[in-house]
């Protein structure tokens, strides 16, 4: 170097012209300087050398192994407050309906005459649903395609007689449970 | 669970949340995405593979045992980064395989540089340099990286093999961005060296 050169290149302007990203005074210099277009051309041998350095990859097993030692994170039950919102309105609402059905429970007992007169028609309603209902879930069992499993079940004597005996059971039992809630109510010793 | 090929649109960010969330699909997601890259950082920061395994596992474990603490407004790739290679420096620390920089200013321009490298590489190395095949200039490199001082190996790695922004270098590195830019301007500086004294022996 004969004169003092400040203007090579400075690190960014190198930068810039690696990058592909050229400064106009960066080019315009190192067309007419040697020693930076010396060093552009050396730095960029050694970036394009770095770039296509392949990567390298730990042995088999290594996610395995490390997930061997990690302990998965549990996160902890977050109560928002709309969820406390929601859960308190759900104990309100239980406590009401308990409140009713034992309200209801109570004066029941103490006026049982009025009681029965009240839920006679609503069991004989239930009786006659009941009753309905059982013929609809056969009529269907007999005649709907998507039956076909039930039906297997029901064609073999060996299955079909505890089922249909368990069914049998079960009506009489909601007979009889109906018939003594219809019965008149036994008169209190004392009266 | 998600099937691998399900995490692949999703951000780190992403994936980070349902891992907080217990899910260990999503660990294992993480795991696949920077094994490789958090692998070849530290391999090539400490050149040996057992070491490089041991401390690459230390990275994922440290990581993911703490995934809770991640703040998204960081980015994953570099929280990652960041353990990985202070594990790194910590073993070359401990170990003293420190090689001993060519230090100036931190600051330092790069003129200052080009007239320093332009003396010490004459004009019959900087030939013998262009003779060579880039793959030859592959493993040399690789070589010449290993005798650079680890802060700038560190530096000229995440820069120029995994091409990250000197913004990103500097939050891994905890570094000012001035501090990055001068690190990796004199890692090249010496690595243009390196590469001209291997080429004159
Ligand atoms: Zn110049």
């Amino acid at each position: 170097m004969n004169a003092p050169e400040p203007h090579h290149l400075t690190a960014d302007e190198l930068d810039a012209i690696l990058d592909g990203t050229i400064v106009e005074r960066a080019s315009v210099h190192v067309a007419g300087c040697t020693v930076c277009r010396t060093m552009v051309e050396l730095d960029r041998r050694v970036v394009d050398a770095l770039a296509i350095l392949p990567p390298v990859d730990p042995a088999p097993g290594f996610s395995p192994r490390v997930m061997a030692r990690v302990s998965i994170h549990s996160p902890p039950v977050q109560v928002t407050v709309r969820a406390l919102g929601a859960r308190r309105r759900v104990v309100v609402g239980a406590a009401l309906v308990g409140a009713a059905v034992a309200g209801g429970f109570a004066w029941a007992t103490s006026n049982p005459a009025e009681a029965l007169a009240w839920a006679e028609p609503a069991l004989q309603g239930i009786g006659q649903t009941l009753w309905t209902s059982l013929q609809a879930a056969a009529a269907n069992m007999v005649e709907q395609p998507w039956f076909d499993g039930t039906r297997d079940l029901l064609a073999a004597p060996a299955r079909a007689i505890p089922v249909i005996g368990a069914a049998a059971a079960l009506y009489a039992a909601a007979l009889v449970g109906l018939r003594r809630l219809l019965a008149e109510p036994v008169p209190d010793a004392r009266w | 669970m998600r099937t691998p090929a399900a995490w692949v649109p999703l951000s780190d960010q992403e994936v980070v949340r349902h891992a907080v969330m217990g899910r260990d699909s999503a660990y294992r997601e993480l795991i696949r995405r920077y094994q490789r890259p958090v692998f070849s950082l530290i391999y090539r920061m400490v050149r040996d593979r057992e070491l490089a395994e041991d401390l690459a596992q230390e990275t994922f474990v440290k990581v993911l045992n703490a995934i809770e603490s991640y703040r998204p407004e960081y980015k994953f790739s570099s929280w990652i980064f960041k353990i990985a290679n202070n594990a790194a420096i910590d073993h070359l620390r401990k170990r003293s395989l420190d090689t001993l920089s060519l230090d100036g200013s931190p600051h330092a321009q790069t003129a200052d540089a080009v007239e320093a490298t332009t003396l010490q590489i004459g004009d019959n190395r900087e030939s013998a340099l262009d003779e060579v095949t880039s793959r030859e200039l592959g493993a040399q490199i690789e070589e010449a990286i290993g005798n650079l001082r680890p802060e700038y190996r560190s530096c000229i790695l995440l820069r120029h093999v995994d091409g990250r922004p000197y913004e990103e270098i500097a939050e891994i590195l905890d570094l000012p961005l001035g501090t990055v830019k001068t690190y990796i301007h004199r890692a090249r500086n010496e690595l243009r060296i390196l590469l001209a004294d291997m080429h004159d022996e």
